[in-house]
């Protein structure tokens, strides 16, 4: 809950917001400490994933997913059929960084149910990008609790890539884990 | 007569697919610790819950996967399909993805059988997480045709605003996740 504010963020250039990645390593996924409901208040900041892109990495990801689409590696196809600032940064990855990051959050007994956003400003390869997220909104249920964020992905520049809303239920301090499968509070 | 990027693209035959269904269709092999540590390695999402049964197995039952990798996977290319890929290439060399690797039958109709369109974007996503898949899961879907809207870029040209939702299943009948998908189809 401790994470840099974002405008503060973007006036550190791009090697200076690498230095605030709190994406955590295997070994604190492990341990992960769970944040409880009560641990949270409307206006909290989530932890800052900031992550430089880069060709390579772009690439991986269209090997990972079998995905052929060549504004993602084909630089030249990209300038001069497409029209693009260069190779792009891709939706379905940038929607895997999202659920990683809110399952991260919710670690090891809540659970990130439910998400919306929007693939806007085009990133491209060698750009540095910051995930940020801030709680707006709690409500009590009975065997767990959910907050409501409202969360994007900037580039150095700060444009903003993928502004979206999600919803992550959390255990109360003392209660039972969040129910697995999850069954949504209204079901 | 207009050019080709300035016909209208919401067309009748467009519209005629909204409400278009699959069956329930079945995802080529199961799930597999392969295709897991593909993705793990990709995103990546290195939580040691998708490969140590330990920790994962007292709350999930067992091992995880990344929260959107069954939406990748789902629809992947049989090894029976013929390859089109060459012939896609062939009859246009700026195709954008030469069709892809993703499944051609039991899919819905590609927006590309009716509208001249040759450039997909990826304008975001709603999506609702219920459980993970386990190792050796079979896996079901079952996509609909949503809406289309014609819209206009700022140069003045159309674009299509296509969404699909898509449901995902195991051999049990339990809705893992679904993922309503919003796309931009350029000509």
């Amino acid at each position: 809950m401790m994470a840099i504010p974002v405008e503060q963020l973007l006036t550190l250039g791009p090697d200076g917001m690498l230095k605030h990645d709190e994406t955590p390593n295997v070994e604190q996924l492990r341990n992960a400490k769970q944040t409880y409901f009560e641990d949270v208040n409307v206006g909290d900041d989530l932890p800052r994933y900031v992550h430089r892109l880069s060709a390579p990495e772009l690439a991986r990801w269209c090997i990972t997913m079998e995905n052929t689409h060549r504004l993602h590696y084909d630089l030249a196809h990209a300038h001069n059929h497409d029209n693009l600032p260069g190779a792009l940064f891709h939706g379905t990855w940038r929607m895997s960084i999202i659920s990683k990051w809110l399952k991260d959050w919710s670690l090891p007994d809540g659970w990130f149910w439910k998400a919306s956003w929007q693939v806007r400003e085009m990133v491209t390869a060698n750009e540095t990008i910051a995930l940020w997220g801030k709680v707006i909104d709690k409500q009590e249920y009975g065997k767990y609790g959910v907050v409501h964020v409202e969360f994007g992905m900037v580039n150095e520049e700060g444009w903003e890539g993928a502004p979206g809303a999600a919803s992550v239920a959390l255990p109360y301090r003392g209660g039972e884990p969040v129910p697995y499968p999850f069954t949504p509070p209204d079901a | 007569m207009p050019e080709e990027k300035e016909r209208p693209l919401l067309t009748d035959e467009v519209k005629a697919l909204i409400g278009q269904e699959t069956g329930l269709e079945e995802m080529y092999g199961e799930v597999d610790r392969e295709t897991v540590r593909r993705y793990v390695v990709g995103v990546p999402d290195q939580d040691p819950r998708h490969w140590d049964e330990e920790l994962a197995s007292p709350r999930f039952g067992a091992t995880t996967t990344p929260a959107m990798m069954v939406h990748y996977i789902s629809n992947r290319k049989p090894p029976w399909e013929e390859d089109e890929m060459p012939q896609i290439m062939a009859d246009d060399p700026f195709s954008d993805g030469g069709g892809g690797m993703g499944r051609r039958e039991k899919s819905l109709t590609p927006i590309r059988d009716v509208a001249p369109t040759r450039s997909h974007l990826h304008a975001g996503d709603e999506v609702e997480l219920y459980q993970y898949p386990k190792i050796g899961d079979r896996i079901f879907y079952k996509s609909r045709w949503v809406d289309f809207q014609e819209k206009r870029g700022r140069d003045g040209r159309p674009f299509l605003v296509t969404v699909r939702e898509t449901s995902y299943l195991n051999q049990n009948n339990d809705l893992l996740l679904k993922v309503r998908g919003i796309g931009i189809e350029r000509p």
